[in-house]
């Protein structure tokens, strides 16, 4: 597995955002909150091992832009977990009832998909975050809330799909109960696309995230995250554009890190192509 | 046929038909069985025949109920399982087993040949499963190094082994075959019918073999039933059926099988091109 | 053994990219107007020569060795432009008559296309041709056919429609790919037949590609049976079924179920399948 560069590049991105999320503390050159009116905007000076130089500037507070995003990916990894794993269980869940059990059931939750991802998603996400409150964990809540939908569907066709194989049929004949034909047959076989949806799911939770705190429906503005970064960034990108490309290049290999991981997983998953 | 230990009576199956279902309508079905009469005894090697649509593998099916019959009864050992309850099913299930047509699909790819082998005995809540199919294995005529490896990675006449070594694992009374040997080449289905005749001979096992070629139901069975559009059309002895085939029907499927000899007669004698409408 | 014959293949090798040969200094020859079979397990190599003729042998094989000479003309080594010119004279009858229809049009596009390429015929004159073509292999209403697209057809009917497809542009020599292995038994019966009916009013010779003796007896005039890629006997058809002299070919037919000797019946020895 280690001999896919996909796996290789994309887990590689990922490991350094963890690192930079677990060790933000020994990292960060300065308090990401430490504002310092005397170095307002000041131009990035690349010395990464200086520790009183700002190695990516600062912002219009004065805050250091380096510090601020190695802290900001504390928030970043913490959607990506909660809310890629909360919406691939809940998802997964209901897709595997669906599929596998078929009948009133099926139906009941196959609608409420369809009636569910009638929804424009950004508009639901901010009507849910306005009524139960801002905040890092509304964001997680109306992550799961809203693409749950994403999971149910492919799982569901993935399990139709399972059912209908001819080891499902001996699974029967050998005289297996539905639960353990299910967990013996169907769960191996769906699982390794969860897992690729899932890498998928917390590129897409990171940049969830980052719309909200854009429109300053998350964490507070104070605290450091890559979508107020971004959303700040744009209103002075013209004397200091270092703000709003910095928060955006960490953004970018953040998900480009899950999805190459993703598409890594996918061919290494598989017992016939590997 | 009192003494039947499989038996079916006026068998029907019928389908939802999903192209024609209407909105808040459930879908029109539409029969493939006609009321089929059918009894294998203990020991017993029964050809089931017909070509694409005769309704062979759905008769199949229906016997070791992964169908559920729309009208008649199926008889197993005295029970009536026609609608017995799936954990009603479960307690026979170890004496009824089956061996799919395509191996590739009836294995699944991520498990090992063992734990597929294993399944049926898992079912039974055993938990010494290794001797017994590596015993399994062997009477299949594969060795036990195979069993740590995965389907994809067998050749077609041992996938079709490891198939036939999971239906017999439970030393089962009565096994269902569909279509096992026609996707085998010559030598790999010669092989796999000479196995069937001793798995016969050693376990007294009974036998439903479906398949499209009567040549291969007259090497390996001691009776026939031809079927077409979901009816038997012709049920008998194999030597009587051969010899003196009743319904027109047979006499047409003995005459398309190619035998191995020159006879230029043979495609003159082809009958009218039923299907150039 | 004259140099007259139609197709000459001469001391042929091929082999895959990693250098395993899948075709081992195979010699044949076939006359105009001749049905020859090519008999052998899966994996004997028999397509591999059909393809070897039609020019179309996987990305990952190549002729190693020997020459394929059709009407004096040799065809390894020919560029593609030049293939297309002669490409006439040869014709194709597949195994699987569903995958070789495109779905998504009709039969007649799929009959014309060819026509208009090959023969240059103009879209009226094709479309009439193939009409022709159709009656002849005894489809009873040509014009509804035609507008059909290939899922509304029989299996029977499909392979109609491309044998009359391999007629069109009056080819010298037909190779038929296991033509009547995906039928049933008495469809397999009208199609040889009008395979036979069709080879006698062209003249065409055909290279017959099939595992099943039984329809080697009927149809072919002179066999080669294949072992691993190479030539184990050649003869008469008769001579064959009458006195196989290989003991390869002997177990093949002692393989073989008959329904008029069941006790004949034997596997082939291991010695024979290594």
């Amino acid at each position: 597995m280690l001999r896919n560069w996909r796996v290789l590049l994309g887990g590689g991105l990922l490991l350094a955002l963890a690192i930079a999320a677990v060790f933000a503390p020994v990292l960060a050159p300065y308090d990401p909150l430490d504002q310092d009116l005397a170095a307002q905007l000041v131009p990035p000076d690349w010395q990464f091992f200086n520790a009183a130089a700002h190695a990516l500037g600062t912002d219009s507070l004065g805050r250091d832009v380096l510090s601020r995003l190695i802290w900001g990916s504390r928030v970043a990894l913490t959607v990506a977990l909660v809310a890629g794993a909360l919406t691939a269980l809940a998802g997964t869940a209901l897709g595997l009832a669906a599929g596998f059990f078929g009948g009133w059931l099926d139906a009941l939750i196959s609608r409420l998909v369809d009636v569910w991802s009638s929804f424009p998603p950004v508009l639901l996400s901010i009507i849910l975050v306005a009524l139960i409150g801002t905040g890092l964990w509304s964001v997680v809540v109306a992550i799961v809330v809203i693409d749950w939908t994403r999971f149910c569907r492919v799982v569901r066709a993935e399990t139709l799909k399972q059912r209908g194989m001819d080891y499902v049929d001996a699974a029967v004949v050998a005289g297996l109960a539905p639960r353990a034909i299910l967990w013996r047959e169907v769960v191996p076989n769906v699982l390794p696309l969860v897992l690729v949806l899932l890498t998928l799911e917390m590129g897409i939770a990171v940049v969830v995230e980052a719309i909200l705190s854009f429109v300053g429906l998350s964490i507070s503005s104070d605290a450091p995250s890559w979508g107020g970064m971004i959303a700040e960034g744009r209103t002075i990108v013209h004397e200091a554009p270092w703000v709003l490309v910095g928060a955006m290049a960490v953004l970018l290999a953040t998900v480009l890190g899950f999805n190459l991981l993703g598409d890594g997983l996918k061919a290494e998953l598989d017992p016939v192509l590997r | 046929m009192s003494g039947a230990l499989l038996r079916a009576e006026a068998l029907r199956v019928a389908f939802a038909d999903r192209a024609r279902k209407r909105p808040f309508r459930s879908a029109p079905r539409v029969e493939v069985l006609h009321g089929g009469d059918f009894a294998i005894h203990a020991g017993e090697a029964v050809g089931i025949v017909g070509e694409s649509g005769s309704g062979k593998t759905t008769l199949g099916r229906a016997l070791v109920r992964l169908l559920e019959p729309a009208g008649g009864r199926v008889v197993f050992d005295g029970t009536d399982i026609t609608h017995a309850p799936e954990p009603t099913l479960r307690g026979l299930r170890a004496r009824m087993q089956m061996v799919f047509q395509n191996p590739l699909a009836s294995l699944n790819p991520r498990r090992t040949i063992a734990a597929s082998v294993a399944a049926p005995l898992v079912a039974r809540g055993e938990r010494a499963v290794r001797a017994p199919v590596l015993a399994a294995l062997e009477r299949a005529g594969l060795s036990a190094v195979l069993a740590g490896r995965y389907p994809h990675q067998l050749s077609g006449g041992q996938r079709q082994r490891v198939g036939i070594a999971r239906a017999i694992v439970t030393r089962p009374d009565f096994i269902l075959a569909d279509e096992i040997v026609s996707g085998l080449d010559v030598a790999t289905q010669a092989q796999i019918l000479d196995l069937l005749r001793t798995l016969r001979r050693e376990m007294g096992l009974a036998l439903a073999f479906i398949t499209h070629d009567l040549s291969v139901v007259r090497v390996l069975c001691e009776r026939v039933v031809v079927m077409r559009q979901g009816a038997i059309v012709e049920e008998g002895g194999c030597a009587a059926v051969f010899a003196a085939p009743r319904h027109p029907y047979t006499r047409r499927l003995l005459a398309a099988i190619p035998l191995p000899e020159v006879d230029d007669a043979w495609l003159d004698a082809a009958e009218p091109d039923a299907d150039a409408a | 053994m004259s140099g007259a014959r139609l197709l000459e293949i001469g001391h042929l090798s091929v082999a895959l990219g990693g250098g395993a040969a899948v075709l081992r200094d195979v010699s044949l020859g076939v006359a105009a107007g001749e049905v020859h079979g090519l008999v052998g397990m899966s994996g004997a190599g028999k397509s591999m020569i059909g393809r070897a003729v039609l020019g179309i042998l996987p990305p990952s094989a190549r002729v190693i060795a020997g020459s394929i000479r059709l009407d004096g003309r040799e065809l390894v080594g020919m560029t593609e432009r030049a293939r297309r010119a002669a490409g006439s004279t040869l014709a194709l009858i597949p195994q699987d008559p569903l995958s070789a229809l495109n779905p998504v049009h009709r039969i007649a596009a799929q009959m014309t296309d060819v026509m208009r390429l090959r023969a240059r015929l103009s879209r009226a004159a094709a479309l009439a041709r193939a009409e022709a073509l159709l009656a002849e292999v005894h489809i009873r209403d040509p014009a509804a056919v035609l507008r059909r697209y290939p899922h509304e057809l029989s299996g029977g009917m499909r392979q109609r429609v491309l044998i009359a497809t391999a007629f069109a542009c009056a080819p010298r020599l037909i190779v038929a790919d296991e033509p009547t292995t995906a039928l049933d038994v008495t469809v397999q019966k009208q199609i040889l037949r009008l395979i036979r009916e069709m080879q006698h009013r062209h003249g065409t010779a055909i290279l017959f590609i099939t595992h099943d003796l039984g329809v080697v007896a009927k149809i072919c005039a002179t066999v080669t049976v294949l072992q691993h890629g190479a030539i184990v006997e050649q003869a008469p058809v008769a001579d064959i079924v009458a006195r196989p002299r290989h003991p390869y070919t002997r177990a093949l037919f002692a393989a073989t179920p008959r329904y008029d000797r069941p006790e004949a019946l034997r596997p082939l020895a291991g010695e024979l399948l290594a």
